[in-house]
């Protein structure tokens, strides 16, 4: 304090407005900066309209997959392409909400029928506005990514019921180009990062030409999705901002057991509701892969699993609210 | 009082106590700056005495072993269903323990107290192939980014942690 009376009274003047100068500029970068609600739906939107692709690495679950990643929309239809660059060699190929993966080592061919349209690289909602119910999102700063400048949003959940996220978006075409999920006590517990980005003209992704007669084929989802309604089933305890997305009755089971299937979701994390019969060596008790959390429980005679990426405290309430119908 | 840590610092340089009372030890020396640097005067003295040579070694020597842990990349391995705060002090207590055993040369290493890691292999063993089974095929139904996962989707059973319900 006694060294700031003894400088002159003009120095005095000179430092205090080099501070309301440097105050004011950051007040003009944050007005200049959209909402981090706005970077999230230009994301959106370029996910569903650009051609664009990359090398991609998944860290999920310990295992780390690099694959080359394509992306394409022809006539408003969506199609994106993985090719895994190491063993065990697939490709996954989607088109709209159809998933084909093809094992060329096993010989064996899955093809999903998934009524969700959900990108390989991020679940995000249509309505990114609505996230703000749930979730806090913030601007956190820029860092390059594959070389480009990003800015990264920070994606907090408002309770203990779902995953904080952060994700890195390219500042030039609003393509997310790293997302990490957290743990609730900050570790980190998936990432997906790009290590090169293209956005030059890409073909239409196609798969490589195989002989499907030499192929097993395994069909998942391949009823109509029908109302959920119909189920034998009901939610009591919804997390805020979770909805209905699908209710389908299934024979997903290697065992042709019909098995139904409603998932639920808040546009980040989705979280599936199994009743199939009850069996003696049934699924029991809590599991955890990664983020992902299950638990299954008895009601009468039959058995109900709830899995999702959420944390195991929001499968555990799910379950505790079925009741059948 | 202070003869008594003394009298116990000698007992640990001759490996004389056992492994609670070596770890109560260490975890004092951690603390106090004065006891770490008898620590390693008595040390230097039982060195020259059993062989007549002395290896010199630098007083930030655990220092930089804790820096050097502390700049180790962070492995994505599956997780254990445990606070991490618990893990972190383990994580200290152990570095701290391999650090200034380091330091003491003519130390035995005490194996007893790594016995932590053969439970957390133990609880990471899959539950029934069956139940394994069904679990990849609820994955693979929930989600379509599960088939980026090498694990769950070239593996015949996913591998997952399972543990009942209290």
């Amino acid at each position: 304090m006694r060294g700031w009376l003894v400088i002159s009274r003009n120095k005095r003047v000179k430092v205090l407005t080099a501070i309301l100068f440097w105050a004011m500029c950051q007040i003009a970068i944050a007005e200049s900066s959209p909402p981090a609600a706005e970077w999230l739906g230009k994301m959106n939107q370029a996910m569903k309209t650009l051609n664009f692709g990359g090398t991609v690495i998944f860290m999920k679950n310990g295992q780390l997959d690099t694959m080359k990643y394509q992306h394409s929309v022809e006539n408003g239809l969506e199609q994106e392409r993985l090719a895994s660059l190491n063993s065990p060699m697939r490709e996954v190929i989607r088109k709209s909400s159809e998933v084909t993966c093809v094992f060329k080592e096993t010989k064996q061919k899955v093809v999903n029928h998934h009524p969700l349209d959900s990108s390989f690289i991020i679940n995000l909602p249509q309505n990114t506005a609505v996230l703000q119910q749930n979730y806090q999102l913030t601007l956190l700063g820029q860092e390059s990514i594959a070389m480009l400048p990003t800015q990264i949003i920070g994606i907090d959940p408002k309770d203990a019921l779902r995953y904080p996220r952060k994700i890195w978006i390219d500042t030039q075409h609003f393509l997310p180009l790293k997302v990490e999920v957290y743990n609730l006590d900050g570790s980190v517990l998936e990432q997906v990062v790009f290590t090169d980005l293209s956005t030059d003209a890409i073909t239409e992704a196609k798969a490589s030409a195989l002989d499907e007669n030499k192929f097993h084929v395994k069909h998942i989802h391949a009823t109509q999705a029908e109302p959920f309604a119909n189920a034998t089933f009901t939610l009591k305890n919804w997390p805020a901002g979770f909805e209905p997305v699908f209710f389908i009755r299934n024979s997903i089971q290697q065992s042709e057991k019909a098995v139904d299937h409603l998932l639920i979701s808040d546009g980040f994390s989705t979280v599936s509701v199994y009743l199939e019969a009850k069996e003696s060596d049934g699924l029991k008790g809590l599991h955890s892969l990664g983020s992902v959390n299950s638990v299954s429980k008895v009601l009468g005679n039959a058995q109900f699993t709830v899995l999702g990426e959420v944390p195991a405290k929001t499968v555990e309430i799910i379950a505790d609210g079925i009741t059948l119908r | 009082m202070q003869e008594q840590l003394n009298q116990k610092l000698s007992q640990f340089i001759d490996d004389e106590l056992d492994s609670h009372q070596a770890l109560s030890l260490l975890q004092s020396v951690q603390n106090d700056e004065l006891l770490k640097e008898k620590l390693r005067r008595y040390q230097i003295v039982s060195q020259v005495l059993k062989s007549s040579e002395y290896s010199p070694l630098g007083t930030d020597f655990s220092d930089k072993i804790h820096q050097q842990i502390r700049q180790e990349p962070t492995y994505f391995m599956p997780q254990k269903k445990k606070p991490a705060i618990r893990w972190q002090k383990a994580a200290l207590a152990i570095a701290a323990s391999i650090a200034i055993a380091a330091v003491w040369v003519s130390s035995k290493v005490d194996h007893q107290k790594f016995g932590s890691v053969e439970t957390v292999a133990q609880s990471t063993q899959p539950t029934g192939a069956a139940n394994n089974a069904r679990f990849k095929e609820y994955l693979q139904a929930h989600d379509n980014a599960l088939y980026v996962n090498s694990m769950q989707t070239a593996q015949p059973y996913a591998r997952v942690v399972g543990y009942q319900q209290e």
